[in-house]
């Protein structure tokens, strides 16, 4: 009877720990995509405030590019 | 018995499970990446065709700057799950842009000269308009009066040829300390990318018209695969023929 309960016990730990697992990943993979859409946003942002620097021709030109430089991504992005 | 069979049930659904969501994070990693390069580009090309506009200067004297239609053609590797190690696979992503800045040459009077540029990766060609279509055949005459008939240079649909080849190796050595990996592999991709044209008659007010003067390549250029310091696939006309090799070793001891 201990020897049966105690093997209970072991499949619903083993159960915990791989929900716990599965959950941190599904979490970890929403941070990243979140980063790469973040990339589009800000970029468009960088771009769109660089456009009458860009299109001056009184100004000494340059090619005002690229215009953004992209955010690291990080193990704290990912784990936070 | 019973219990047995139910021993590490959650470990095997995870590893089952846990592979499918990696699976599916590698797709979303592609997509991702997709998106930036599409943006990336299209902002690119309009960039490009501001200063190529703004800063072309003509052998005559009338002036400076142009009408620029801009084409950006660029070639990126890309995460292929199937493929071999640091394979990737190459998509192209293209961005155009009609920019009009020549205000020199409006204030006199005269037309801006037009400019077709094809810039394919890192190599730049540049078409003007008007040597293709002579004075003659020009839509409007000296007189700003238009022509009965005309003649246009229209591009076509672009022609990629792309000639891979790629190996892998992979030497596994094991001693009684350590079991040593090692992966090799080499890429040779050239791209051969085509523009063709084509001058074609038409006539003022009638839209049914179009008769082929003539056909041919507007720019053409062969690129090599090589690998920039920060350890990106890029290609140039500088590069053709290269080969990529690409390596890693690892140990583990016991």
């Amino acid at each position: 009877m201990g020897y049966s309960v105690l093997k209970r016990g072991q499949s619903t730990t083993e159960i915990a720990f791989v929900f716990a697992g599965i959950v941190l990943l599904f979490a970890a993979i929403m941070q990243i995509w979140f980063w790469g859409n973040k990339q589009i946003v800000r970029r468009q942002q960088s771009y769109n405030a660089g456009r009458v620097t860009a299109g001056t021709s009184s100004d000494s030109y340059t090619l005002q590019w690229p215009v953004y430089k992209p955010e690291e991504l990080k193990e704290e992005t990912v784990l936070k | 018995m019973v219990y047995r069979n139910k021993k590490g049930q959650a470990v095997a659904e995870m590893a089952i499970f846990g592979t499918l969501i990696l699976l599916i994070f590698g797709v979303l990693l592609s997509f991702i990446q997709q998106l930036n390069d599409r943006q990336y580009t299209q902002m690119e090309a309009f960039r490009r065709a501001l200063a190529k506009a703004n800063s072309y200067t003509s052998d005559a004297e009338d002036g400076s700057g142009a009408s620029v239609q801009y084409t950006l053609v660029q070639n990126r590797h890309q995460i292929n799950l199937a493929g071999g190690y640091k394979q990737g696979s190459n998509v192209t992503q293209t961005g155009s842009a009609n920019v009009y800045w020549a205000i020199p040459k409006s204030a006199k009077g005269s037309s801006a000269e037009s400019l077709l540029v094809f810039r394919i990766n890192e190599d730049e060609g540049v078409v003007k308009y008007n040597d293709f279509i002579p004075e003659a055949h020009r839509r409007v005459d000296e007189d700003g009066q238009e022509r009965p008939t005309y003649w246009v240079l229209q591009t076509e649909n672009m022609d990629t040829e792309s000639d891979t080849l790629f190996s892998e190796r992979n030497v596994k050595s094991e001693d009684t300390y350590a079991i040593t990996n090692r992966r090799v592999s080499r890429l040779k991709d050239d791209i051969v990318t085509s523009v063709p044209y084509k001058i074609v008659e038409k006539q003022t007010g009638n839209n049914d018209y179009e008769r082929t003067v003539e056909e041919g390549i507007l720019y053409q250029v062969r690129q090599g695969v090589y690998l920039d310091p920060e350890g990106q696939y890029k290609y140039s006309q500088q590069t053709a023929g290269n080969e990529v090799t690409r390596e890693k070793t690892w140990v583990t001891p016991f």
